[in-house]
């Protein structure tokens, strides 16, 4: 058993701390990182209860409760940052990416202190791999409610339609590494793979002189 | 070898080269609407690979939460921003018949708990293929609005009632029978929307 109340606050002080002393977009980014790992922390509560009230096995709850209630939960802060400070779309990949980066950070602290830190090979494919994940899913959320943002009607059908690619995004990523051999090799390199291939069409398309309308 | 997993290998594959297809379309036409096809093409085969893999690692459907239909629910909302885009600065007018259209699918999709057996999903299903049908039927009836994107479109919503519709009357999915020429048929309507949406980009 681990104390990950405690882990939380050992983290989130620091960072608590910092944004008294800045200011603009980087304070923006350590809120939403600060706001990426209570939404993990309360994500193990939401997942433990399901868990509970299905009873559901760890690797049933990994592979199917887990993807759905994690991705809700870190959509929600983001939901109340559009829709109550009415932010400038441009902003939102940042936040959300933000986001993702303190949930994985705090996720990954939890995992070190529940197995230890001493096989570097391993961690170093968690960090690509489940670290990776999280990105991708932000930077899809992110992109993707900067442009659903734009067209009022479109956001509604927009942002559930996103929160299930990135619900379908996660789940086969744990399923995947909940097998063995060859699924697991492809599970845990397929977020890394697929944040390549992102930042290259980052990078190309601009060189290219492709906007999209 | 299963046959069920042979159809759902194609479904797989089929819809990830549209996929891809689409991206392509996206980046030459410089049309978003490309985007948003791609991502119905992504999470209808998404959806369909959990499935399959979580048949292949643990020999069983998935029990507790519905993460593929999830996956197919959200790749119907995309099918609707797809269709809200070509909507776009055409405010929708009231039209009875698209209203009886849409309420009939949505009748139908409640009445056979299609993307059930959770209510939740087959209500939220209901709603969006409402949703489909009505802007589909409304364009169609619109002077010089609809295309044959709209009917196919309306195919699809049908296509995908019929396969529900017939599941429930299959006993055995180990070989080729109704529901997989369905399913086959399905895919390759869904595949189709994208060299009619090129024709209509071509058009305008």
């Amino acid at each position: 058993m681990i104390y990950i109340e405690n882990i939380f606050v050992c983290l989130a002080i620091p960072l608590a701390l910092c944004i008294l002393f800045i200011g603009g977009r980087t304070r923006i980014f350590m809120l939403f990182m600060m706001a990426g790992m209570s939404v993990c922390l309360l994500s193990a509560y939401v997942n433990s209860f399901f868990m509970g009230y299905y009873g559901a096995s760890a690797t049933v709850a990994v592979v199917e409760i887990t993807p759905v209630c994690e991705e809700v939960m870190k959509l929600l802060p983001l939901l109340f940052y559009v829709l109550i400070f009415e932010p400038k779309v441009r902003n939102l990949p940042e936040a959300a990416v933000a986001l993702a980066v303190g949930f994985a950070t705090f996720e990954n602290a939890c995992y070190l202190t529940e197995n230890g830190a001493e096989n570097l090979m391993f961690l170093l494919i968690r960090g690509l791999s489940a670290g990776a994940l999280h990105i991708l899913c932000g930077i899809l959320i992110g992109f993707g409610l900067s442009y659903v943002f734009r067209r009022r009607w479109l956001a509604f059908t927009g942002t559930v339609g996103l929160l299930g690619a990135c619900i379908v995004f996660h789940a086969t990523y744990n399923l995947l590494i909940s097998g063995d051999g060859a699924w697991q090799t492809a599970g845990y390199l397929f977020p890394s793979v697929l944040i390549a291939l992102l930042f290259a069409g980052k990078l190309l398309l601009p060189k290219l002189k492709i906007m999209l309308e | 070898m299963n046959f069920e997993l042979i159809d759902n290998c194609f479904q797989v594959a089929v819809l990830f080269c549209a996929a891809l297809a689409a991206i392509a379309a996206a980046i030459r036409h410089k049309d978003r609407r490309f985007l948003i096809l791609a991502l119905f093409f992504i999470c209808i085969s998404m959806g369909t690979l959990y499935w399959v893999l979580h048949l292949f690692i643990f020999g069983d459907v998935p029990q507790v939460f519905y993460v593929s239909e999830f996956s197919w629910l959200a790749a119907y909302l995309f099918l609707l921003s797809f269709q809200m885009v070509r909507t776009d600065r055409v405010r929708p007018l009231f039209s009875l018949l698209a209203l009886a259209c849409a309420l009939l699918t949505a009748a139908v999709v409640l009445a056979f708990q299609i993307f059930g057996p959770s209510y939740v999903v087959s209500a939220a299903f209901a709603g969006v293929v409402f949703a489909i049908v009505y802007l589909a039927v409304w364009r169609l009836r619109r002077k010089g609005g609809g295309g044959l994107i709209d009917c196919w479109l309306l195919l699809c919503v049908g296509l995908q009632l019929l396969l529900y519709v017939v599941s429930g009357f299959m006993q055995d999915f180990t070989r080729f029978n109704l529901y997989f020429a369905v399913d086959i048929t399905l895919t390759l309507s869904f595949t189709a929307l994208l060299p009619l949406a090129l024709r209509e980009a071509a058009g305008k």
